[in-house]
């Protein structure tokens, strides 16, 4: 579970960052680093661009720490969140057709079907698979295909022809069923 | 599509918006509403921490991926913000602390940064495990000892309400706020330190809305004061609101 004393432990960090300690910054890279660098890599298939985008990521951080605000959540997902949504916006860019391309290659046909086994043989922690094993069908591949895939929602409705409104439903629904199951387990990470 | 989705609507979208799929097409109408819902801001800071835990997958952060980051950053020292003091309104020392105004035009804003940060950063580089060390020691015990030190300054930012707060500063610009009586504020509000030097009213740091013991870094010989206001959630780059506590050197 996040306790209160990590966020006052990523805000004190990050404080340190903003006066211009590269050891903090080192410090935050040392602590969240390799979730970064893996949802980034697995998000664009390609390490070479996954390093761009956690490099642009933490140096965004080092340039602008007062975007973070350990009142809001925590660090580890506010790094993660940004990687996230940086990686989405370089595979859903113009200049990224090649790599949506072949990304969609490999994805598209059987995409839940490949990404599921991924996930499941890769991403994810035994906790966090459990509690995604207790969500309904729909709602597991909608998150994996959403978050994983980088697709919008519209474009998961498509793949797995399902309603827009039902999508948009079972990612909510799901992500709140998930929080619920990792608080049993204290692990939720806010209750 | 609505300039702004109602409540049901953005409700609707969070989980996906969350997840970073909601097209860009409905993003703005639904960051409109989420500028001011409180409740919609909770519900998506709740997704996000799931989604943090769906990629923390990999363990260990490559080392190759730093050595760039460190490459970069050598050139690029933090952008501490910076302005320019326009005018000062003073009004008796009794009020001093509510006389703490800062006003900054953009006209006038400059980029000078601040004190040692300036400063060539490798010199200022730390081994992570020093940094490691220093975090692991809690913070109040190094206010504590520092307040204890005969060595540090140490300045007292008053008011007229009989608030205050006591910074530490020491000899290698490290400050801390290390005690202080100021109220809790709302979740949507947070105090922020701002210090004078050189004439110059500069962003010490965001405080949060109920501060611990909080350090900074300043080039602890040229500071001609202190003040805290109070701001919205994420700080200022300028402040026109009257200190809640302040000190001025004679």
């Amino acid at each position: 579970m996040e306790t209160t004393l990590t966020r006052q432990e990523d805000g004190q960090l990050v404080h340190l960052v903003g006066t211009g300690h590269e050891a903090a910054l080192a410090e935050v890279y040392r602590r969240h680093g390799g979730p970064v660098f893996g949802l980034a890599k697995r998000l664009l298939r390609d390490p070479d661009l996954a390093t761009d985008i956690v490099q642009e990521v933490m140096l965004r951080l080092w340039k602008n720490p007062e975007k973070f605000d350990a009142d809001r959540g925590s660090l580890r997902s506010f790094l993660l969140s940004q990687t996230h949504g940086r990686s989405v916006d370089l595979i859903r860019s113009e200049s990224a057709r090649r790599i949506r391309e072949e990304r969609d290659a490999r994805l598209a046909v059987q995409a839940g079907l490949s990404l599921e086994e991924e996930v499941w043989e890769m991403a994810l922690a035994d906790h966090v698979r459990d509690a995604m094993s207790e969500l309904d069908a729909g709602e597991r591949k909608a998150i994996e295909l959403a978050y994983f895939g980088g697709y919008t929602y519209r474009e998961v409705a498509k793949l797995l022809d399902t309603p827009e409104g039902t999508i948009k439903s079972r990612i909510r629904s799901g992500l709140q069923r998930l929080n619920g199951l990792l608080a049993k387990s204290g692990l939720a990470p806010i209750s | 599509m609505p300039a702004e989705y109602d409540h049901n609507e953005a409700q609707g979208l969070l989980g996906a918006y969350a997840l970073d799929a909601v097209p860009a097409d409905e993003t703005l109408a639904l960051e409109r509403h989420l500028a001011h819902c409180a409740e919609c801001r909770a519900e998506l800071a709740e997704h996000r921490e799931v989604a943090g835990l769906l990629a923390a997958s990999e363990r260990f952060a490559p080392s190759q991926v730093w050595d760039s980051i460190a490459g970069e950053i050598s050139n690029q020292p933090p952008a501490a913000p910076v302005i320019s003091l326009q005018r000062r309104r003073w009004m008796a020392p009794m009020a001093v602390a509510a006389a703490f105004v800062l006003v900054a035009g953009a006209a006038v804003v400059q980029s000078v940064r601040i004190g040692t940060i300036s400063d060539d950063l490798a010199n200022e580089r730390q081994t992570v495990a020093s940094l490691t060390d220093q975090l692991e020691r809690p913070l109040d015990v190094a206010a504590a000892a520092a307040l204890a030190d005969p060595a540090v300054q140490r300045v007292t930012l008053g008011s007229a309400s009989g608030a205050n707060a006591i910074i530490v500063l020491m000899p290698d610009g490290t400050g801390y706020i290390a005690e202080h009586t100021l109220q809790p504020l709302p979740a949507e509000r947070t105090y922020q330190l701002w210090a004078i030097v050189s004439g110059k009213v500069i962003s010490a740091g965001v405080l949060g809305p109920n501060p611990g013991v909080v350090p900074f870094r300043i080039d602890a010989a040229g500071f001609e004061g202190f003040a805290i206001t109070e701001e919205v959630v994420g700080g200022v780059e300028s402040s026109e609101n009257d200190a809640v506590v302040a000190w001025l050197a004679a």
